[in-house]
């Protein structure tokens, strides 16, 4: 197995599980598109998948205390081999096969450090930017609804 | 008994085109497409991936033009759906504490670290028609906001109860990971039930059956003492999973959630020296209504442990935790309507033979 995770360094790791979580949470649209517009595809081959599953969500009794399952979301998942490189695996939400075919074979490439600077810069920043911006403008809108009551006391 | 009934293929075959053209409705109407309804219904939507116990938004919306905007028959259909997929993993438990906020209010505490923040609420409209949405917009309207000193959002906003911690006000709640939770999707659960068989119930449950059963403990059967809205937020919660094939954990997006936490006196100061005890609510999508009614169930049913004396039916797990499936109560409601001829028959031969003993007997006595 070319999954060597056991080798991997603590910030080798996080770096991963950063690009990951965009990969993940990036728009399917904004993904493709980005994909479309890349030249020199790599060749790759599906390991498994692109699958779509369940995925059971556990959450805390008062927020944090003992687990219980809340209900199941449906995950699509993918793992892929390039030549002569690592495995590349990437796992989304809903059932968006082709999203997770390309978040795999970029999880891949992204681990061979001689693409990596490359691809963050044409993949993951920009991907994460328009992440950020959307949740950005969102939470201007829910601080425009923040309210102050007063509470009034009542004149003899 | 069941008796087997055979015939009427074509029949029910012509009554289901029959019903795909009424559920097309007029067709010089255009079509409704999947993704308005995902769109623009979204409470409809939310409503049903809470009781489907599925968080699909396109699913959702597709159950609800199927089923023609019958919101419980499409929680039906996406359970059926459900049970075609495998299983591919368990998530690590749902941080709420991370939540990224739309709303987040607290009826409690009025000066809450983080501040209140309405969100996209009905609370304070005036419920009119508003007849300007008859006619749609040529152009999607440009929504301007009132212009104020708008403080930024905190990056987290820390819960109420955990304001609370540590003055023993509130029961503190150590986290016990020995044990996995009880899933009912799996393994049918006994009365009593633990609690967190109770919740994953009430998660799922019907929110009519819920809100009547919550407003039945409000109004005197249930639990004593007035509840109170510790907090209530809505917002996206990270998904985080750990990927078999990397052996660590990724967030991989986020649902939009609603919790809620119901503070309430208990009868008995517990153990631990606290005098209120939380009565707990998550829900799948923005579902205010029904995970408040979820947080006082499920401070109802908590009476038995509190050792508070269970009388009503919002405090028996029994009656609540077997009749709150929307999917079971409206199939065993229903099965009604199918053919009963032969179970009918049978009562009809019983009541004439014991009038017939009966008359015969009088005859005797005469």
């Amino acid at each position: 197995m070319a999954t060597n995770h056991s080798s991997l360094g603590k910030e080798a790791q996080d770096a991963r599980r950063r690009w990951m979580a965009v990969l993940a949470e990036a728009d399917s649209q904004d993904l493709q598109s980005f994909w479309d517009r890349r030249e020199n595809k790599p060749h790759y081959a599906v390991m498994s998948g692109p699958e779509t599953g369940l995925l059971m969500l556990q959450a805390r009794v008062g927020g944090d205390g003992d687990r219980f399952y809340v209900g199941e979301v449906t995950v699509t998942r993918c793992s892929v081999s390039i030549a002569e490189g690592p495995q590349g695996t990437a796992m989304v939400l809903g059932r968006r096969p082709r999203h997770a075919e390309i978040a795999a074979v970029l999880d891949a490439e992204l681990q061979d450090p001689r693409k990596r600077e490359h691809l963050m810069t044409t993949f993951i920043e920009p991907l994460a930017r328009r992440i950020q911006e959307a949740q950005r403008r969102e939470a201007g809108r829910v601080a425009a609804t923040r309210v102050e009551f007063l509470t009034m006391v009542r004149g003899e | 008994m069941y008796v087997a009934v055979k015939g009427g293929e074509k029949a029910i075959a012509n009554a289901h085109r029959f019903l795909s053209e009424k559920r097309r409705g007029d067709i010089r109407v255009p079509e409704l497409d999947v993704k308005q309804i995902q769109e623009q219904l979204g409470l409809a939507v939310d409503r049903v991936l809470a009781e489907g116990s599925l968080y699909d938004r396109e699913l959702a919306a597709l159950a609800i033009k199927q089923a023609q905007g019958d919101l419980v028959e499409a929680a039906f259909l996406l359970r059926a759906y459900r049970t075609t997929l495998p299983r591919l993993g368990v998530s690590e438990p749902l941080n709420t504490g991370a939540m990224r906020l739309l709303r987040r209010i607290s009826s409690a505490f009025k000066d809450l670290p983080g501040g209140q923040l309405l969100g996209p609420t009905y609370d304070y409209t005036h419920r009119l028609l508003d007849f300007s949405l008859l006619e749609p917009k040529a152009v999607p309207e440009n929504v301007v906001y009132l212009a104020d000193r708008s403080i930024p959002l905190v990056h987290r906003a820390p819960r109420v109860t955990d304001l609370l911690g540590g003055s023993q006000l509130v029961e503190s709640s150590q986290p016990d990971d020995a044990a996995d939770p009880h899933d009912v999707t799996q393994e049918p659960f006994e009365i009593p039930a633990p609690r967190s068989a109770r919740l994953q119930v009430l998660a799922r449950g019907d929110e009519g059956f819920l809100v009547g059963m919550a407003y039945s403990a409000q109004r005197g059967f249930g639990f004593r003492g007035h509840p109170f809205v510790g907090e209530i937020r809505m917002g996206y919660v990270p998904v985080v999973v750990t990927i078999p094939e990397t052996g660590f954990s990724v967030t991989i997006g986020s649902l939009l959630m609603t919790e809620c936490v119901m503070l309430s006196r208990r009868e008995k100061r517990g153990p631990d020296g606290s005098h209120f005890v939380q009565g707990y609510g998550l829900v799948f999508g923005a579902n205010e209504r029904k995970a408040m009614a979820m947080a006082l169930v499920d401070r109802a049913l908590r009476s038995h442990e509190l050792g508070e004396e269970v009388r009503y039916p919002a405090q028996d797990q029994e009656f609540v935790l077997r009749h709150s499936d929307n999917v079971e109560a409206s199939g065993f409601v229903q099965h009604l309507k199918l053919p009963h001829y032969v179970d009918f028959q049978a009562e009809l031969c019983h009541v004439r033979s014991s009038d017939e003993s009966a008359d015969s007997q009088e005859a005797a006595e005469k």
